[in-house]
């Protein structure tokens, strides 16, 4: 079955007016394609670093979403963004790496790959955030708690929640940007 | 950190992101309205400023800076869409550049000799340089500082046609005062001085505008 552009422009565009549903179905169609492309030209990494590169790939989709035209086609800024990551994580490592824009255009319309590892390199990351911020992600992220919990643990109510999550997420995709 | 529960944090940031453009454009204005303003009340405004830009050669010192400026202003904000490249607006640029340069080719050949040197000295090119710098530099500092919002794959470019933007439209103000009217001139001042903006504004770009 292929993933139209329609499809996943319109996942975009509810998860951009607030369709919080919509826009982790996006985000899970985009991870299995990203995993799909980061370990066909991962030869000798492990699959930790290929999850390391998927998750930095879908935070800088994600705070970077706001520079997507809506009126504009969706898979060229996605394809743009993915290969800034993928080419900037190889090169990291000494390597090049060739990612044609058929090929990506190709794992968009292929079926999912396997299911995610687990990646230690993220949570020490977050333990590296201001106190406040890792004790947000540790709840929401690791504790899969909601934000009635974790607001009332930290004292936030819910629009300060909502600000306080955003930042800590830009926080962590600027760290993970500048780790080595 | 299992992707899956990244992703439903991701989820839950439903903070809409700002737009750049409307941002960068109002953070670029005031703070040129800011510099520009003390830059002109320390230099003052040449008295015959109307004569000046409706006299065909002078209003070249407005005409030929704004359309750099906004050229390079719409570079950074087209840049900030990672599939751009930009490669129309640099093509633009350098047209302009190839224009200005036979210009004043014309014009120092025109020159009798033993004048050249004066005429591209003329009284005030430090001034000159130096003023247009420091109208141009906090505007550039503002426009670098939105656009690491963007998502630019190109930073040194963004940075440097920040720089042109922040250049040009600092040269175009700084014209109000200066009344010196050879293209001998101005063309190499005002293209040195912008020039210096976006150098300054490539290399910060390319440190500050990674992602």
């Amino acid at each position: 079955m292929a993933r139209h552009e329609d499809q996943l422009a319109e996942l975009m565009r509810a998860g951009l007016s607030g369709d919080a549903r919509a826009y982790e179905a996006l985000l899970k169609q985009l991870a299995a394609v990203l995993r799909g492309i980061v370990r066909a030209r991962a030869r000798g990494m492990d699959h930790g670093w290929c999850e390391d590169v998927v998750q930095d790939t879908l935070l800088a989709l994600h705070v970077k979403r706001g520079t997507w035209d809506s009126t504009q086609p969706f898979r060229p800024w996605v394809y743009a963004i993915t290969r800034h990551k993928v080419v900037d994580a190889f090169r990291r490592q000494g390597r090049a790496v060739h990612l044609p824009v058929e090929d990506f255009a190709d794992a968009l319309a292929a079926e999912d790959g396997p299911d995610p590892f687990e990646v230690a390199d993220a949570e020490r990351l977050i333990d590296r955030l201001p106190d406040r911020d890792a004790a947000l992600l540790r709840c929401l992220a690791l504790e899969g708690q909601g934000h009635e919990v974790c607001g009332a643990r930290l004292g936030l109510t819910g629009g300060a929640l909502r600000v306080a999550l955003h930042r800590a997420l830009q926080r962590l995709a600027h760290m993970r940007q500048e780790r080595l | 950190m299992k992707t899956d529960a990244l992703i439903g944090v991701l989820a839950q940031d439903t903070k809409v992101p700002e737009r750049i453009a409307a941002r960068l454009i109002a953070a670029a204005a005031s703070c040129l309205a800011l510099t520009g303003t003390v830059g002109l009340l320390i230099l003052g405004i040449r008295p015959d400023l109307g004569q000046a830009m409706t006299a065909p050669i002078t209003a070249m010192k407005w005409l030929i800076p704004l359309a750099v400026g906004s050229t390079g202003l719409l570079g950074a904000l087209r840049l900030t869409r990672p599939e751009r490249r930009g490669m129309g607006v640099v093509g633009i640029v350098a047209a302009i550049g190839v224009g200005g340069t036979l210009w004043l080719a014309a014009a120092l050949l025109a020159t009798p000799e033993g004048q050249v040197a004066a005429a591209i000295m003329g009284n005030s090119a430090f001034r000159c340089l130096l003023a247009l710098s420091l109208i141009g530099l906090p505007p550039l500092l503002a426009m670098l500082a939105l656009l690491r919002n963007g998502a630019s794959t190109a930073p040194g470019r963004s940075g440097a046609l920040a720089g042109l933007g922040a250049g040009g439209l600092a040269a175009a103000i700084y014209a109000l005062h200066c009344d010196e009217d050879a293209p001998q001139f101005f063309l190499i001042w005002y293209s040195l001085g912008i020039a210096l903006l976006s150098v300054c504004g490539a290399a910060m770009g390319r440190r500050v505008l990674r992602w």
